[in-house]
């Protein structure tokens, strides 16, 4: 009853695109996730702000470390009493998570960028940290099978550092606001393209992968069950299932199958090897974590024609993005690697940018509704070995499984490249004509931005990493690990399309194994 | 059809109010059997919140501070009307010890700053006599908070004032009939399972 070819831990982007993948060729798996399957015609509602319990200010206290959480969505976010992890105050973590069948592809903000081989093999490059066991052309055949599925749409420009796609392709105009600002950009050699984001009014694991694997017949859901650790036979140490607990009743069970694979999110599936004793001969287990830096509105901008609190049609609007343009073919002084903007034009101001209050406020308000222009800085982080998590077993979890302590701090390269982006972000606005309302480069504490990665690297060395080059353990053959985990460098791009080609390819590896028979 | 099955199949239906005599004797089979919704009113829209957190001063001050940094407008409610302050004495009475500190320490400042300049206290005083101990609202924006305690509540203040303002039943009603807007409305999720 309960022997399956393939256990999958974790229903997101990796673990749902696992499921597809190896279905579809004839093998049996079982997705195990801790959370509960979404019901959108029960689960969701419209209400009005004033009829919720605190009036949109959501319960104090309720989500210390999740700014993106409102009194709207909370239901949503993992509990963080239930979910405890520890940091030290100094440095702290805000480890963002999602415990729902679809895991964080439900919230994602849908940006699809490819990585290149400026991070593929970034040592190369520049010298730090390493290179990945892979190189752009093992992983385009992926994307371009990813980027249909996710149904990613966007604009092919040539860039090097994001390579094109198989893109839905936007052809749409850009308002007149977003055309100066473009042609400030391209004056000072600074590249922009349109987003490029999956489209659909949902994009998830739970409506473009997961439906695909139910429907061959060859996949069984569990929800609700928070795994604890992964067990191993006494005589190969090959992997050979699950221990996992009830989220409910916390009872507790026992899972037999011939291979795991784990895609529980970063950081959760380190915990999980960690808890197991299990693919860590190299020591690097819960090393080299790393995420991108965002410097939330570094500029805010007001588009000086659209005062007055009417802007004419066809001048506000629309958004696109800067991808990395430093240290490509120059060095710069005090970075290396760089970063990326997102920018939009729209949207009114904060209150809080202006030193004002009473009638002046509101009248300085209405004057700039819908006249603002803002752009976000998202910079690469590096690697570093001394950014880590491990277990704190002085601390559990609901169901009685030990916690991460999580060690992370930016480091002078990251301030820097910061600094950088405020200045270039301020000099492109400059240039465009707009009046810069305020501006900063103070970088969200680690973890905000939802792009954590690497703790379990894949690499070619054992002694250095804990994967190979097809996610799967060094130490134990019938044991993968598919999720942003894996990561051995992030680049600036958002990460989520990268982790669904690597768990494609990583699925279609398995297979060709186990049809051979080698595992 | 038994008696009881009879009665059931009466009771879920939407309007019990009248029984046709001859429905207790016949075979009643109501055409799609609903579970009546039953209307409901938030407790603020029908009754007066109490103060708890806020002594009378320091509310006073509170309901001073909302009336001069969010004030009614062209027929628009400000935070007065809103109920701002109240709702604040609520919400800040179940926050962390930090924000409880924070607030009662600053409102407790507006009243000494008033009692020295005018020898009355916050409440008592006009928005233009408030303006110089209103100070810190007019430093430019700084994205860390200041680390005078005092300029800190201001500036938080004026945001959870301007907030409970805006996401009020009182504001969204005058707002979105100006602005066409979608009114406060927003896309809730239920606790899942």
């Amino acid at each position: 009853m309960s022997d399956h070819d393939v256990l999958i831990i974790g229903s997101g982007a990796s673990g749902g695109m696992t499921a597809r993948e190896l279905t579809r060729r004839g093998i049996k798996c079982l997705m195990l996730d801790a959370g509960p399957a979404v019901d959108f015609d029960r689960d969701r509602g419209t209400k009005k702000v004033y009829e919720l319990p605190y009036r949109g200010f959501g319960r104090p206290g309720r989500f210390p470390h999740v700014t993106q959480a409102s009194e709207f969505n909370a239901n949503v976010w993992a509990d963080e009493k239930q979910n405890p992890y520890t940091y030290d105050p100094a440095s702290p973590y805000y480890w963002v998570r999602v415990r729902l069948i679809g895991g964080k592809t439900l919230v994602w903000g849908r940006a699809s960028w490819r990585l290149s081989d400026f991070e593929f093999k970034g040592k190369d490059h520049d010298g730090f940290g390493d290179n990945w066991p892979i190189s752009y052309k093992d992983l385009a055949p992926y994307y371009d099978r990813v980027e249909p599925l996710l149904r990613v749409a966007g604009r092919k420009e040539g860039f090097r550092q994001i390579p094109d796609g198989v893109f839905l392709e936007d052809n749409s105009t850009d308002s007149e606001s977003l055309q100066r600002f473009l042609a400030a950009a391209k004056s000072k050699n600074v590249p922009t393209t349109k987003p490029r984001r999956a489209t659909g009014s949902l994009a998830s694991s739970v409506n473009l992968l997961l439906p695909d694997a139910l429907a061959t017949g060859n996949l069984q859901i569990v929800s609700n069950a928070v795994v604890r650790e992964i067990t191993t036979d006494k005589n190969t140490g090959l992997a050979n299932g699950a221990h996992f607990i009830d989220r409910r009743n916390k009872r507790e069970f026992h899972v037999k199958a011939r291979v795991v694979v784990v895609g529980a999110s970063t950081l959760e599936s380190s915990r999980l090897l960690l808890n197991s004793g299990l693919a860590n001969s190299s020591g690097v287990l819960g090393h080299y974590v790393f995420d991108q830096f965002y410097v939330k509105n570094v500029v805010i901008c007001i588009v000086p024609e659209a005062r007055g609190g009417q802007p004419r049609r066809g001048l506000m609007g629309g958004g696109g993005y800067i991808p990395r343009f430093r240290n490509l073919d120059t060095k710069e002084k005090n970075f290396i690697r760089g970063y990326a903007y997102d920018f939009g034009s729209g949207g009114s101001p904060s209150a809080q940018y202006f030193p004002l209050y009473g009638e002046a406020l509101q009248k300085e308000l209405a004057a700039t509704a819908g006249a603002q222009f803002s752009m976000t800085t998202m910079g690469e982080v590096l690697p570093r070995y001394e950014n880590c998590v491990s277990i704190d077993k002085n601390v559990k979890d609901e169901w009685g499984i030990p916690a991460l302590h999580i060690q992370h701090k930016y480091t002078d390269n990251e301030f820097a490249m910061a600094k950088d982006s405020m200045q270039t972000a301020e000099e492109l606005c400059h240039a465009a004509g707009f009046e810069v309302l305020a501006k900063h480069w103070e970088m969200v504490p680690p973890g905000e931005s939802i792009h954590e990665l690497g703790s379990c690297r894949m690499g070619a060395n054992p002694k250095t990493s804990v994967l190979n080059q097809y996610n799967q353990t060094h130490d134990i053959k019938n044991l993968f690990v598919v999720d942003g985990s894996a990561f051995v460098s992030g680049g600036s791009q958002n990460p989520t399309l990268t982790i669904s080609a690597l768990a494609m390819r990583a699925s279609e590896y398995l297979a060709e194994q186990m049809r051979q028979g080698t595992i | 059809m038994k008696r009881r099955t009879v009665l059931r199949s009466l009771l879920a239906a939407p309007s019990i109010a009248v029984l046709p005599a001859e429905a207790l004797a016949q075979d009643v089979k109501p055409s799609a059997p609903e579970t009546p919704k039953t209307a409901t009113n938030e407790a603020d829209a029908a009754s007066d919140p109490v103060v708890q957190t806020f002594s009378p001063s320091q509310f006073a001050a509170l309901r001073k501070l909302g009336e001069i940094v969010m004030p009614a407008s062209q027929g628009v409610p400000g935070a007065l009307e809103a109920g701002a302050a109240e709702f604040l004495d609520f919400l800040i009475g179940v926050s962390p010890p930090d924000r409880v500190t924070l607030y009662k320490t600053g409102l407790d400042q507006l009243n000494k700053e008033a009692h020295q300049r005018y020898n009355k206290s916050f409440g008592e005083i006009t928005p233009e006599q408030a303006d110089p101990i209103l100070t810190p609202l007019h430093a430019a924006w700084s994205y860390r908070s200041p680390a005078d305690p005092f300029a800190k509540f201001l500036l938080v203040a004026k945001s959870d004032l301007m907030t409970a303002t805006a996401n009020s039943r009182e504001y969204i009603a005058v707002a979105s009939q100006r602005r066409r807007s979608g009114g406060g409305v927003g896309q809730y999720w239920y606790p899942i399972e």
